[in-house]
């Protein structure tokens, strides 16, 4: 269990979290399954931050938490995207492209 | 947008809280299962699997709290924490807030219920729509002290040529006998021009208003009803239009039905009729006879009352070349047209006491607020040292001044909402004192308004009243107070000073309360015994109205002498008599005096006398006493001598040398004048007002024929028992004529000054209370600073002091705050009895006498206040001082 881990920058693990929805809903512990993978093991989502970073994404209104049942017929809470969330992802995508893409030119220039 | 929804979001889930911490017990609690299975797949053992996944979560209550703080509403559940601390800590110390709920509702109580007045007369438009825009012009008389009112030909002119004028209408009061013969009734009517209605923007419930054509002399006669009157005499029935009513024995056709909310300028109309003017009404002669009540116009737009005036001005210098009285009206008496706000016109009277209540209910409020800043203050001292345990266990000063903001407004927003309820039901409990002194209807209902601005007052004077202990306890050294030195915190000397400074406050507020009080009430004790130039005890008055229609001219003459011979006779009558107009009835005006010999005294004479119609023997039943010659009497009425009487006011005033016996004077200003014969000089009495001591002499003549008889009777004991037989011989004489008002003389007298006693026990009462205020606080603080100072006091007592010295020094500290507020309060009594000065009568605005007394008073109070905590501080044992801290 000893792997190199990057943090994650300030205000990026909102939008990876809509990222990961996209598809389809997930419960909290899929969700970090999913992220981990996603970053090829990179990145080791604390759930000291993706259980409040889900509950303040809730409370803004971009995805909606219901009780379900999983695949292996166990119940869980799963977190689905709404139509507003689907925007700010595109929203925050947009941004970050122009961000990542600035400061990497900054970063040749020097 | 955002912001909104989260707040919404966060709300949401303060109040399903029990819900939400379920949820995610459950949530994590399936996450490191679901982590364990994960980790038993990868290999690991059962326990190392949920082991590790538990190390992975980090902590399940760390996890849960940083979930809470997204979801919660923090600062709402602190508030809902500190909101139940505070109240626990109000409802233990049951006398404290007791005391401030009481001084904080009383205050506001006394302003709910003046403000409730102030605003409905003062602030608020007249009852009806774009009331701002209304203006009334009249005919102002300034050197004879008489304004109000327009003549006829004034008002024809104004509002035909004035070109500003996009509306004009009048109305004047008139008494209607309602009914048939047998059960007839006097009705107040107002009658109004075919405009009026459609100037005040109201409309009819049922039917119509006037039209022109309904006005002019010889059309139909039309009326409309109040609610009132429609419902008992039609039993709301709507086709009593068309129906016709007997007024004045004339059938007057039913054509409209005001809705029942209206009552514009009174309540006491219940019909209204057309406004008709008779040919001489319209003549120049009739120009200064102010006979309409009050004419209303509206302003074209964008026209100013200013312009307005420049053209009645500009009209007013054409009018006067066909004016027969101008000399005499525009030299003697300063005649001019005048134009003004209508409200601010029939507001005019009233508006210097309502201004001189709110004044002092505002004082008091200041005092309360003093008081209570001194409460709070005192106790936050005793409370310093829970304050600074919560400080030194964490508690935030954002916290800690936000739980003290809390606790004051707690208790003002508490007081505020129940002096708000109290001023509305002491308003509702006194309204019916002062509402005949009102000049028109206003709303007792609770105002929106008045509840606001008295919350909105609470809010900010609890957070202001907060401010002072905020600052105090935050800056409070922690170590210092903690330390075991002084049990119940220090107080710096800074702290100190401002607390004496809210006491001489206290004191200067209170001191000029209670001398603006002292002031009003010699006015009224002055008044109280002003000789009225006659003597109402024993005298029993009545009223009644001859229907014009019963009576010729000739009949009404025969029928009053009757009915004053039969009275004359009654066993235990000593004196009777009638009287057009008897002292303190209603406010006559009067008429100018013409004098057959010396027309240059014409001038002085455009004064308005009071002319009275008088038969059987008035002058003995008021105990008016004959000063020269000889009383009318039974015997003058319908005499071709035509003699009169005038009163020395009136004598003095044209015939210092005493000679006014034999002269001819007359009240007709007309060009054929019949004159009549001085024949006799009476006393001269206050016809109105016990104050005014500035009458410009009244003539008397015999009666002749006038509508409105009044009849005073001079009994030899209790007058009260003759109120019957009284009405009993006028029904005998004519059974449709039917006498009302039977009151004592005295309490006419009496209630002309039920104005001022209304304004003096108000006064009275908001004195009072700063007194007891003032007290409570120089009592509260004296004997905290005795608690505080208890060490200090033992000490001195161990080194030899006496418990007199000790009692002296206490004492000697409240004097000292006396003798800085005390001046400070002269000051500002003096400055407010200049403001207040028509209010007083026969006192001076810096009268000696009242200062001393109300200096004498607070120093009583003041001392009372300090004499118990200086004797616990002379009592103190000083071993047990010094052992015990």
């Amino acid at each position: 269990m000893t792997k190199e881990k990057a943090e994650l920058l300030q205000g990026t693990l909102d939008m990876l979290i809509l990222n990961a929805l996209v598809l389809e809903p997930m419960h909290g512990f899929g969700l970090a399954v999913r992220l981990r993978q996603m970053s090829r093991e990179v990145f080791q989502v604390e759930m000291g931050s993706l259980y409040p970073a889900l509950c303040r994404i809730e409370g803004r209104g971009w995805i909606e938490a219901k009780w379900g049942t999983s695949d292996n017929n166990r119940k869980a809470r799963y977190y689905s995207l709404t139509a507003s969330g689907r925007e700010q992802l595109g929203v925050e995508s947009a941004r970050w492209q122009v961000l990542s893409s600035t400061i990497n030119a900054m970063l040749r220039a020097t | 947008m955002s912001v909104l929804r989260r707040f919404a979001f966060r709300l949401g889930s303060f109040f399903r809280r029990e819900q939400i911490e379920e949820d995610l017990s459950e949530e994590l609690r399936l996450h490191v299962e679901f982590q364990t299975e994960a980790n038993i797949q990868a290999g690991m053992t059962p326990e190392e699997a949920r082991r590790w996944a538990l190390i992975d979560l980090g902590g399940i209550d760390q996890v849960k709290e940083s979930y809470r703080d997204e979801r919660r509403l923090r600062w709402l559940e602190d508030a809902g924490n500190d909101l139940r601390h505070s109240l626990r800590g109000l409802l233990r110390e049951r006398a404290f807030t007791v005391t401030v709920l009481a001084i904080f509702a009383l205050c506001v109580a006394a302003n709910v219920a003046i403000f409730s007045v102030v605003d409905g007369i003062l602030l608020k438009p007249l009852p009806f729509p774009d009331a701002t825009g209304v203006y009334t012009v009249y005919d102002s008389y300034p050197k004879a002290g008489f304004d109000g009112g327009i003549s006829v030909p004034h008002y024809i002119e104004r509002g035909r040529d004035i070109a500003a004028f996009s509306e004009s209408a009048a109305y004047r009061t008139v008494w209607l006998a309602s009914g048939k013969r047998g059960s007839i009734k006097g009705i107040e009517a107002l009658a109004t021009s075919a405009g009026f209605f459609r100037l005040i923007r109201t409309e009819p419930a049922l039917g119509r208003t006037f039209t022109e054509a309904e006005t002019l002399l010889g059309s139909p006669h039309v009326v409309i009803l109040s609610d009132a009157l429609w419902r008992s005499q039609f039993q709301g029935d709507p086709a009593a239009l068309g129906k016709v009513l007997v007024l004045d024995d004339e059938p007057y056709t039913v054509i409209g039905v005001m809705p029942a909310s209206f009552h514009f300028p009174t309540v006491h109309p219940v019909a209204w009729v057309p406004l008709v003017f008779t040919k001489i009404e319209q003549t120049d002669l009739y120009r200064h006879a102010a006979s309409i009540g009050a004419m209303c116009v509206r302003l074209r737009p964008r026209v100013t009352a200013q312009q307005a005036r420049a053209q009645l001005d500009a009209l007013n210098e054409r009018t006067l070349k066909q004016d027969p009285y101008a000399k005499m009206v525009v030299d003697g008496a300063g005649y001019h047209p005048a134009i003004n706000g209508l409200q601010a016109t029939m507001v005019a009277h009233i508006r210097p006491t309502l201004t001189l209540l709110q004044v002092g209910a505002l004082f008091l409020l200041l005092i309360g607020a003093v008081n209570l800043a001194n409460l709070l203050a005192v106790r936050a001292v005793g409370r310093a040292r829970e304050y600074s345990v919560r400080r030194a266990l964490g508690a935030g000063s954002l916290r800690l001044g936000r739980s003290i903001v809390l606790e004051t407004l707690v208790l003002s927003v508490t007081g505020g909402a129940t002096g708000t309820a109290l001023g509305f039901i002491a308003l509702r409990l006194t309204f019916h004192t002062f509402s005949d002194r009102l000049p028109f209807e206003m709303s007792l209902d609770p105002d929106v308004r008045v509840c606001a601005v008295s919350m909105v007052g609470a809010v900010l004077s609890g957070i202001m009243l907060s401010a002072p202990i905020v600052w105090q306890t935050l800056r409070e050294n922690l170590s210092v107070s903690l330390s075991s030195e002084s049990r119940t915190g220090t107080t710096t000397g800074s702290v100190q000073r401002v607390r004496q400074a809210l006491i001489i406050a206290q004191i200067t507020l209170a001191f000029i309360l209670l001398a603006g009080t002292g002031l009003l009430s010699v006015s009224l004790f002055n008044l109280l015994s002003v000789d009225p130039g006659f003597r109402p005890e024993h005298v029993l008055t009545g009223m009644f109205d001859l229907p014009a229609y019963r009576y010729p001219d000739a009949k009404r003459s025969a029928l009053v002498v009757q009915i004053s011979q039969r009275i004359q006779n009654l066993p235990g009558v000593s004196s009777a008599g009638i009287s057009t107009l008897l002292p303190f009835t209603w406010n006559g005006g009067g008429a100018a005096i013409v004098f057959k010999d010396h027309k240059t005294k014409s001038e002085e004479a455009a004064e308005p006398h009071p002319v009275i119609g008088v038969a059987g023997n008035v002058f003995a039943a008021l105990g008016v006493p004959l000063v020269q010659g000889r009383f009318l009497g039974d015997g003058d009425v319908g005499s071709p001598r035509k003699p009169c009487v005038v009163d020395t006011n009136f004598a003095q005033r044209f015939w210092p040398k005493g000679d006014a016996l034999g002269a001819e004077i007359t009240p007709d200003s007309g060009p054929n004048p019949e004159y009549y014969t001085i024949v006799g000089v009476v006393g001269a009495i206050r016809q109105n007002n016990l104050a005014d001591d500035k009458e410009f002499g009244t003539m008397y003549v015999p009666y002749d024929g006038e509508n409105n008889v009044m009849i005073a009777l001079r009994t030899l004991d209790d007058p009260v028992s003759l109120g019957a037989t009284l009405a009993k011989i006028v029904r005998e004489v004519d059974p449709a004529i039917e006498l009302h008002d039977v009151i004592l003389m005295e309490n006419r007298v009496g209630k002309s000054l039920s104005g001022r006693w209304v304004a003096v026990s108000l006064a009275g009462c908001f004195a009072g209370i700063a007194l007891i205020l003032a007290a409570i606080g120089i009592y509260g603080v004296l004997a905290y600073t005795v608690t505080q100072r208890r060490r200090e006091i033992g000490v001195r007592m161990a080194l030899g002091a006496q418990p007199g010295q000790i009692l002296r020094m206490i004492l000697s500290f409240g004097g000292r705050l006396l003798a800085i507020g005390l001046p400070i309060g002269v000051l500002g009594a003096l400055f407010l009895g200049r403001a207040m000065a028509s209010f007083l009568y026969g006192v001076r605005p810096g009268n000696v006498g009242v200062f001393l007394l109300v200096a004498s008073l607070l120093s009583v109070a003041t001392s009372a206040a300090c004499v118990i905590p200086a004797r616990r501080a002379a009592k103190v044992s000083p071993s047990e001082a010094l052992r015990a801290i």
